[in-house]
């Protein structure tokens, strides 16, 4: 035995210390963990109207043939099992200014109203929460009962077969006006996804700042570059137009150049087969290379952007419909200056946005779950639930109250009226990876934005690489 | 007597002098890139966004205010979040660092068969980008309902630090003289009381370092703890700072504030066991 393995320790006794330390390791971790609670606020009390009107929302409506038979309508929750049933309610928008306030009142009022069941909120941040809910899918499995859902994640989550078909909602509650936006939430017949808010993109602009340049909304691409330009001056703090332009902010990037498609009638992509060459889009990327260069605060990032749009810095930008009514709370001076310009493009079209609240199927209260939603969809509750989001455009066209939207000063013409598609229209099968599609666009973009590439050179590269992605996610 | 300076050559001086004025100027700029960001932090919080969001900001603070720590701690569960962040990191920083001494241990003292491969295997490890295992935990921490939990959550923070923390300890444990060991089992300690009794606090440079390397992994640490924890009430500041970018902007200053409670607590730390740290990561660098 050599001088060194004298004092060693031998392999069976390190061994029994590090199971001493493996167990304590392990006691550690099974400690009971910390329990999550909802954070209940005090009712927001949005209005309850009784009668509605004709539907001034801009979706599209149709009659879904409920496919499957449902049990009858309740009033109460139906699953009783002696126990209390808990269920994890997961979303990024509950501490989102009236929406967030809605949704804990709305969760409050359903707890109060039966004993059943218990919907507890959970928060989680936008972007943590598309990534969370991805890596769930992948895992065949999602973390919480009820889960919102982006119109990219939407279909994601049903191709992995992790949500729960929903149609008896509908039966339930009679309901028979759906958008026609839910046909891509269905797949064999069964829907699999109810929207809680529908988001459409427009031009909202600070009406004292065309005021005081007295300027009027644009009808042409080349009059809104026009316009941008006139409400500039660099020197004075004065900025004609914002939307993120940074690649260090991927998602939110790529959120609005989507819409970029829209002024010459373009498509990112057609099934499989990428069009980041094709002509529309090639006029579409020059005409934000022109904004860029004469209207908006370069480098600036988002939040930062947002919040010069409420300083009256910015006069405008491209903003959803339910980022409008977030300013109310965060910008009151502002909000009142708020209006929407026209769609400065002769089709008139822009792209909307659903986002379903979905059951996860691997759910252990999926009936309890879907006691929750019937009762959400119902259309009282939901015209008080869109209402109280001061969100415009209703999945449920009967539930549209005439003289709630008359009250929206900034709603028309920008957010009425419009034709609407949606993601699924403008990148084809790239939605079920709408990320990685969009990411390539926007880093090859970039480098027309900062290092002088045109966008012709730019776009032939992306084009290679979308190329490239079809082929891998075939 | 003359000085080694005055032998020197004007040319020589000349040089010199440019040689020195030029590693200050070296100094100064990594300096002053290095500390901007967090000058501009402090500013941004201290002052109204109204300077911040001017172009060209102003590089010195216009107007001081307090207003928005009180702010931010009132409208945002900030105290919760670093709570949370603290029990996750104290929890990495204890397991870490009784795993490291056990591992480090193996790694210095015993012999075995494959030693040198697998303390090569732990460094190849950390080449990984964390990301790739984060499905594969996901479906294990998801099938035996360990997510939403913060000790689990520290579980995965220790296993991605080990590594690292072994090879400092190891290196550490390697310089501590065999004679004094010798001593000690000639005194009639056994091979475990010596390494508790000796090693263990020869080394208390390296395992602070080692507790501190762990402390800021779980400190720190974002991808899985926006993973595998759900709720609001168990999340850590990591995630909960990225809250406050809201739909409609967000609070420049309340931003900044935060980012600087954020990192008051580390910077703390890191400064009362800065004497620790250099030591304990330079042991064992040089042996004799």
């Amino acid at each position: 035995m050599t001088e060194k393995n004298k004092h060693q320790m031998t392999r069976r006794k390190l061994l029994k210390v590090s199971a001493f330390g493996a167990a304590g390791a392990a006691l550690a971790a099974c400690a009971a963990p910390a329990t999550p609670t909802a954070a209940p606020t005090k009712p927001a009390a949005p209005p309850t109207p009784a009668a509605t009107t004709a539907p001034a929302a801009p979706a599209a409506t149709a009659v879904p043939p409920p496919p499957t038979a449902a049990p009858a309508p309740t009033a109460a929750p139906a699953v009783n099992t002696g126990a209390k049933q808990t269920v994890r309610y997961l979303s990024w928008w509950f501490e989102e200014g009236n929406r967030g306030k809605t949704w804990l009142s709305l969760i409050k009022e359903f707890n109060e109203s039966q004993k059943e069941i218990e919907v507890k909120a959970e928060q989680i941040p936008f972007d943590p929460y598309t990534t969370k809910t991805i890596v769930g899918a992948q895992a065949g499995k999602l973390d919480g009962d009820i889960v919102m859902a982006t119109p990219e994640l939407a279909p994601r989550l049903i191709r992995a077969g992790v949500v729960a078909p929903v149609d008896a909602v509908l039966t339930r509650n009679n309901i028979k006006d759906l958008s026609s936006a839910h046909d891509a939430l269905r797949k064999d017949g069964k829907l699999y996804g109810l929207d809680m808010v529908t988001v459409a993109f427009g031009i909202l602009y600070n009406k004292k700042r065309y005021d005081d340049a007295k300027i009027t909304p644009a009808k042409t691409p080349d009059e809104w570059i026009a316009v941008s330009k006139a409400l500039t001056d660099r020197s004075k703090q004065q900025y004609g137009f914002f939307m993120n332009h940074l690649v260090s902010e991927p998602a939110d990037f790529w959120f609005q150049l989507e819409e970029w498609c829209m002024p010459y009638g373009g498509v990112w992509a057609k099934g499989k087969t990428p069009l980041l060459t094709s002509d529309p889009i090639i006029k579409g990327l020059k005409l934000f290379k022109q904004m860029y260069d004469v209207a908006i605060p370069q480098g600036t990032d988002g939040p930062t952007g947002a919040r010069l749009f409420q300083t009256g810095a910015v006069a405008q930008g491209l903003f959803v419909s339910a980022a409008v009514g977030s300013f109310k709370p965060g910008a009151p001076d502002l909000y009142p200056l708020l209006r929407s310009a026209p769609i400065p493009w002769e089709s008139n079209t822009s792209i909307a946005r659903i986002h379903p609240m979905m059951i996860s199927a691997a759910s252990p209260v999926k009936d309890a779950a879907m006691e929750f939603l019937t009762w959400v969809y119902k259309p009282a509750t939901y015209q008080k639930m869109v209402e109280g989001c001061e969100d415009v455009i209703f999945a449920q066209p009967s539930a549209a109250r005439k003289e709630y939207l008359d009250k929206l000063e900034w709603l028309k013409p920008g957010y009425d009226g419009v034709k609407y598609v949606t993601p699924f229209d403008v990148v084809g099968d790239f939605v079920y990876n709408f990320n990685e599609f969009g990411q390539i666009v926007i880093t090859n973009f970039a480098s027309v934005l900062t290092a002088g590439k045109s966008v012709e050179e730019a776009m032939a590269t992306a084009q290679k690489q979308a190329e490239a992605l079809a082929a891998r996610i075939t | 007597m003359m000085t080694t300076s005055a032998l020197l050559s004007p040319k020589s001086k000349l040089r010199q002098t440019i040689g020195s004025v030029l590693l200050y100027l070296a100094i100064i700029f990594v300096t002053l890139v290095t500390i901007f960001p967090v000058y501009w932090m402090i500013v941004a919080t201290l002052q109204p966004n109204k300077y911040t969001l001017h172009y060209p900001p102003p590089l010195f603070p216009q107007e001081i205010i307090f207003s928005q720590f009180g702010e931010l701690f009132g409208r945002h569960p900030v105290a919760n979040w670093l709570k949370n962040s603290f029990l996750i990191a104290a929890m990495s920083m204890l397991l870490c660092t009784l795993l490291t001494v056990m591992g480090a241990y193996a790694l210095s003292s015993l012999r075995w068969r494959g030693r040198s491969l697998f303390g090569l295997f732990l460094l190849v490890t950390q080449m990984l980008p964390e990301v790739l295992v984060l499905i594969p935990l996901y479906i294990m921490y998801s099938r035996l309902e360990l997510l939403n939990q913060l000790p689990t959550l520290a579980v995965v923070d220790v296993a991605f630090a080990l590594p690292v923390c072994i090879w400092i300890l190891k290196g550490v444990f390697d310089s501590v003289p065999t004679e004094v060991l010798d001593a000690a089992l000639v005194d009639g300690c056994s091979e475990l009381s010596t390494a508790w009794r000796i090693v263990l606090p020869l080394s208390t440079p390296g395992l602070v370092a080692v507790a501190v390397v762990a402390f800021f992994a779980g400190w720190n640490e974002y991808l899985y703890a926006s993973i595998m924890l759900g709720s609001t009430e168990l999340m850590p500041a990591s995630v909960g700072l990225t809250t406050l970018k809201g739909l409609s902007g967000v609070q420049v200053e309340q931003y900044m504030a935060a980012g600087l409670v954020f990192s008051i607590l580390p910077v703390l730390f890191y400064l009362s066991m800065q004497r620790y740290i250099i030591s304990g990561l330079t042991a064992g660098a040089v042996k004799g």
